[in-house]
């Protein structure tokens, strides 16, 4: 029996350069943002964990934002260090794919 | 201490400096690895100061030879005071946010040994490097967690007994008890009141039928209770993770405590593991709760290798007729649900008990028994799952 386990959703490879790139196992080459994806940070610090109210305030979010580091969590999720100094985000790869807009890049996997 | 420690602190020792050697002269300050760059801040007082360049140079030496390092930078400073001055304005250096690592921004100005450092450091404008992996256990080919919703369904029994059935299949095996409220494994495997030998920091894993084992059982007495909170849970787990000298191999059997929480999420964060075997018995309630398991490790993309069905049914040893105590097929049927392999039936057997009990699994003990035929046959089944995969 095939695991039940998506390619779509598992990241071959992630880099960055002006944008957050992910190079997906189906083949996908994903570009994020870094100010909308920065905004759309669901720590516990962002977002109130039992009401869900959005506790951060985008205005201060700087335009320029970008990563300054960034570590893959177990096989799940990707952990960004902001040039905000914000690091308690965990973006899942699931999200990332599903849920977070990006544009789509020409990288050939 | 962990091996890398052990292994730095021998090497420095070998580096000869002064009247002694680097490592007994106190002259490296501090040593931080981050990814793949070290950093190293070494104090040379000036009565030393020729000494700079080769000292410098065979500390380079020895840090660019530990696997995963590719960059080295080393400060140089000549007394503690300016060592500490520097720590300092490096910290704040990274507090000021110019991304570069600490030390090498402007603000920051200890003098640095010429040639040390083999990489420019990046420049402000440089794309940050792709991300790093912290994954502890990654010298085994498999990390696999045995997991179940409910507890008391035989957990530790199977992951005891499925390490020594994939052993009999000729692979090495390590197990680790992540159940640090209730650690069972020092019983089963036989080493009851035993403590492992601990060099510097560094735990020495025990060893008992082939296996490298290791549990908070043997780390604390017997009768102290866990009665820990979430951080101090991540903690232990991620000390037996981090400063065991595990020998590495083909599998790591990690037996779970009961349920989805802190455990549960230190192992998917900080390991990459290869997948799950939920246990559960055949009753509806275990059902329920190995359901939500399944739905934990899906959520952190860890794949459900498949269903144990434990205490399936009752042979008797008299007649030969089979009880299902706890109703019988409730976890095969649920791996058909979920879409998940069914890897087997282990029948309630008086020898199952007695043997964990007594220190010496079932698969050790007496292989012949169905129970240990279906464990066998489970790591089989296992096994081809990840070729496979």
């Amino acid at each position: 029996m095939a695991l039940k386990f998506s390619n779509k959703t598992r990241p071959k490879e992630v880099f960055v350069d002006d944008k957050l790139n992910i190079l997906w196992a189906d083949g996908t080459h994903s570009r994020y943002d870094f100010y909308p994806l920065r905004c759309l940070c669901v720590c516990a610090a962002c977002v109130h964990e039992v009401t869900g109210e959005k506790l951060l305030d985008e205005a201060k979010i700087p335009k320029d934002i970008r990563p300054l580091a960034s570590e893959y969590v177990g096989n799940y999720a990707l952990g960004i260090t902001w040039s905000d100094q914000h690091s308690t985000g965990l973006y899942t790869f699931k999200r990332l794919r599903e849920d977070i807009p990006f544009e789509e890049g020409t990288r050939v996997n | 201490m962990d091996p890398l420690e052990q292994q730095l602190r021998e090497a420095f020792s070998q580096i000869p400096f002064g009247e002694g050697s680097v490592m007994d002269q106190d002259v490296i300050y501090s040593l931080a690895i981050e990814g793949n760059r070290a950093e190293a801040m070494l104090i040379v007082e000036q009565e030393h100061e020729s000494l700079i360049e080769q000292t410098a140079k065979a500390v380079h030496e020895v840090l660019m030879q530990v696997e995963g390092i590719a960059e080295v930078g080393i400060q140089v400073v000549d007394s503690l005071e300016e060592a500490q001055a520097a720590e300092k304005e490096a910290k704040s250096a990274e507090a000021c946010g110019c991304g570069s690592p600490a030390g090498s921004c402007e603000s920051a100005a200890p003098k640095q040994a010429q040639g040390a450092s083999q990489n420019p450091h990046p420049s402000r404008t440089a794309n940050p490097a792709p991300p790093q992996a912290v994954n502890y256990l990654g010298e085994y080919e498999f990390i696999i967690l045995v997991a179940s919703g409910k507890g008391g369904v035989g957990k530790s029994t199977t992951a005891v007994n499925l390490a020594l059935a994939l052993k009999s299949l000729g692979k090495s095996v390590s197990l680790l008890d992540a159940d640090i409220y209730g650690p069972s494994l020092p019983t089963m495997m036989g080493a009851r009141g035993e403590f492992p030998e601990i060099i510097g920091q560094a735990i020495q894993p025990m060893s008992r039928h082939g296996i490298e084992f290791m549990s908070m059982g043997s780390l604390v007495d017997e009768e102290e209770a866990m009665i820990w909170r979430g951080p101090m849970a991540h903690q232990a787990v991620e000390q037996m993770l981090r400063d065991t000298t595990w020998p590495g191999g083909d599998y790591m059997i990690i037996d779970l405590p009961p349920g989805t929480g802190d455990v549960q999420i230190t192992l998917a964060q900080k390991t990459r593991a290869t997948g799950a075997v939920v246990v559960c018995t055949p009753q509806d309630v275990a059902l329920m709760d190995a359901r939500k398991a399944i739905n934990m490790f899906d959520k952190v993309s860890i794949p459900t290798l498949g269903i144990v069905e434990n205490m399936s049914f009752f042979k008797c040893p008299g007649c030969g007729e089979e009880t299902p105590i706890f109703s019988t097929g409730g976890a095969e049927k649920e791996a058909g649900a979920q879409e998940v392999p069914f890897l087997g039936k282990i029948p309630i057997e008086l020898n199952i008990r007695r043997c964990g009990d007594e220190g010496t699994p079932i698969v050790a003990a007496y292989p012949e028994a169905e129970s240990s035929k279906s464990f066998i046959t489970m790591a089989k089944k296992l096994d081809e799952i990840l070729k496979g995969a």
